[in-house]
């Protein structure tokens, strides 16, 4: 319970009482270093998911185009999705073992940190839904009431990613293996969604492991019910990623604040 | 009002200190062990203090007896094992002047982040943009990165921002050691200014002149114990004293 009042305590002093210009001047700063000395800048961010959904179009195609009348719109949002997930966390959880200086010789809020990082990969995802929408507004699949459900579930999708930055960062302070440990699950998260394959189109067993094992999935099926459905949205599906979302941000935050202090002293 | 700034009551710290490399057996072993193969080390004990409104504390004492793990808790950098920190003011820290600087954005840039990590905002500081630069001597230079310039100049530009604040209560650690002999006298009329208008600092330094030129009162910090305490004139000549007893023997 003390815990928890923890918890909701830090999260508040995040977001009402420490100095949020800062945040904006980390997020600024992080935006112009980051694409420092690069010829092709953001776009870079763009060639990686295009490629990716070139190979497993060309590959993949053949199989799904029969049955799947928007199968490059389906197949492009499972790489969209599936490729925030894998990269804002491989990117940020060396956040603090990176700012060490920063992490131990200032008031700078640790939070900070990670939502100005984070902030990058956010807007190259939010652009890469945005792209989405307008395709699926020119195939004639746009619902208003699909749109308006959208937003929480972006929302609580970015929470679900912030947590596992958060964990991951703070773990990372304490034992490097956990970027082996994520580099190996983020490749198989391609495989373990349905980013270019159905959840109908495996056996059973499978499909109620991808499903029920894989926190990435139920969201997946929920943005392509409202981005290229063609039918009412299940609402089983989105209340299932609501409480993932909420239930892996706050245990992601909390395990921030449980090991900040072992994880700050051995960053 | 009360005219105390900080009162810090038996405040502790303790550090787990690995004993050997960790290895993925050796963490199973510790683990299953409970030992975790780590061993206490008590960098502070039993510190108590009280610093009032207007009073210049200088914290002294040689490498490795707690003076930078007192000020990262006093800023709440860490946190503490045991006792009280009771602060009645916000306080500001600069403990290393290129934290919140940004080697790859130009000066103009780190004006306004570094201004920010220390509580100024855009507004507050466009207005004063100008006179930074002057002060700073960088108005030719303030659309180059920062990582062209010398650190001389990157720590009186990172200075030179932070004296635009407005603080009650400063905390910083050894943060002039690396300006010239000009831009260490221009920063001294910084602190001239602090020690006319009454603002409340805590100071961690080994410059002895520096301390008894603008502290009130010192602590001696030996083993994360205090040894000493009281006014800084005479807690810097016991210091010294010694400093200088150890060098003959």
């Amino acid at each position: 319970m003390k815990a928890l009042k923890n918890l909701f305590l830090r999260l508040h002093k995040t977001v009402f009482r420490y100095n949020r210009y800062l945040l904006v001047e980390l997020t600024r700063a992080s935006f112009k270093v980051h694409d420092y000395n690069s010829a092709l800048g953001l776009s870079w961010s763009l060639i990686s998911p295009c490629l990716i959904f070139l190979v497993l179009y060309i590959i993949f195609n053949i199989h799904f185009s029969q049955s799947m009348r928007f199968y490059p719109l389906y197949l492009l949002l499972g790489v969209i999705v599936t490729n925030f997930f894998v990269t804002a966390p491989s990117y940020m959880l060396r956040v603090f073992y990176d700012n060490r200086e920063i992490v131990l010789n200032s008031t700078i809020p640790r939070e900070y940190l990670i939502l100005s990082g984070m902030a990058i990969h956010l807007y190259k995802f939010l652009i890469e839904m945005g792209i989405i929408w307008i395709v699926s507004i020119f195939c004639g699949l746009f619902k208003f009431s699909s749109f308006l459900l959208f937003f929480p579930l972006l929302a609580l999708y970015v929470g679900m990613v912030l947590g596992i930055c958060f964990a991951l960062a703070s773990f990372y302070c304490l034992i490097r293996d956990v970027e082996h440990m994520w580099m190996m699950f983020s490749r198989l998260f391609f495989f373990v969604t349905p980013v270019f394959y159905t959840l109908e189109g495996i056996r059973p067993l499978a499909r109620a492991m991808v499903y029920w094992l894989n926190p990435l999935t139920p969201f997946l099926v929920s943005f392509r019910e409202l981005i290229i459905g063609t039918t009412a949205p299940d609402m089983l599906v989105y209340g299932h990623s609501v409480l993932l979302g909420l239930l892996f941000f706050f245990l992601g935050y909390g395990a921030f604040i449980f090991f900040e202090d072992a994880a700050m002293e051995n960053a | 009002m009360s005219n105390i700034c900080l009162k810090v009551d038996n405040l502790s710290k303790r550090f787990f200190i690995r004993k050997e490399r960790l290895t993925t057996f050796g963490l199973l072993k510790h683990l299953a062990s409970k030992g975790y193969g780590c061993r206490e080390f008590w960098a502070l004990r039993d510190i108590s203090f009280t610093l009032n409104r207007g009073e210049r504390l200088a914290i002294i004492g040689a490498n490795g007896s707690g003076k930078t793990t007192l000020v990262r808790i006093l800023s709440g950098i860490y946190s503490k094992t045991g006792g009280q920190v009771e602060f009645k003011c916000d306080p500001s820290v600069v403990f290393s002047f290129w934290i919140g600087l940004n080697m790859n954005l130009s000066v103009m840039d780190n004006i306004y982040l570094f201004g920010a990590v220390h509580g100024m905002d855009r507004n507050f500081l466009k207005s004063r943009v100008d006179a930074i630069l002057e002060v700073a001597a960088l108005k030719d230079f303030c659309f180059s990165p920062l990582k062209f310039l010398s650190m001389g100049q990157i720590q009186w530009l990172a200075l030179t921002v932070f004296f635009e604040g407005l603080f009650e209560l400063l905390i910083f650690d050894e943060t002039l050691r690396f300006l010239d002999k000009s831009s260490a006298e221009k920063s001294m009329v910084y602190f001239d200014k602090i020690a006319n208008s009454g603002k409340t600092l805590i100071a961690v330094s080994h410059d002895m002149e520096f301390i008894k030129k603008y502290c009130t009162s010192a602590i001696w910090l030996d083993n994360g114990c205090i040894r000493r305490q009281g006014e800084a004139a005479e807690v810097v000549a016991a210091y010294e004293q010694l400093s200088n007893n150890l060098q003959e023997s």
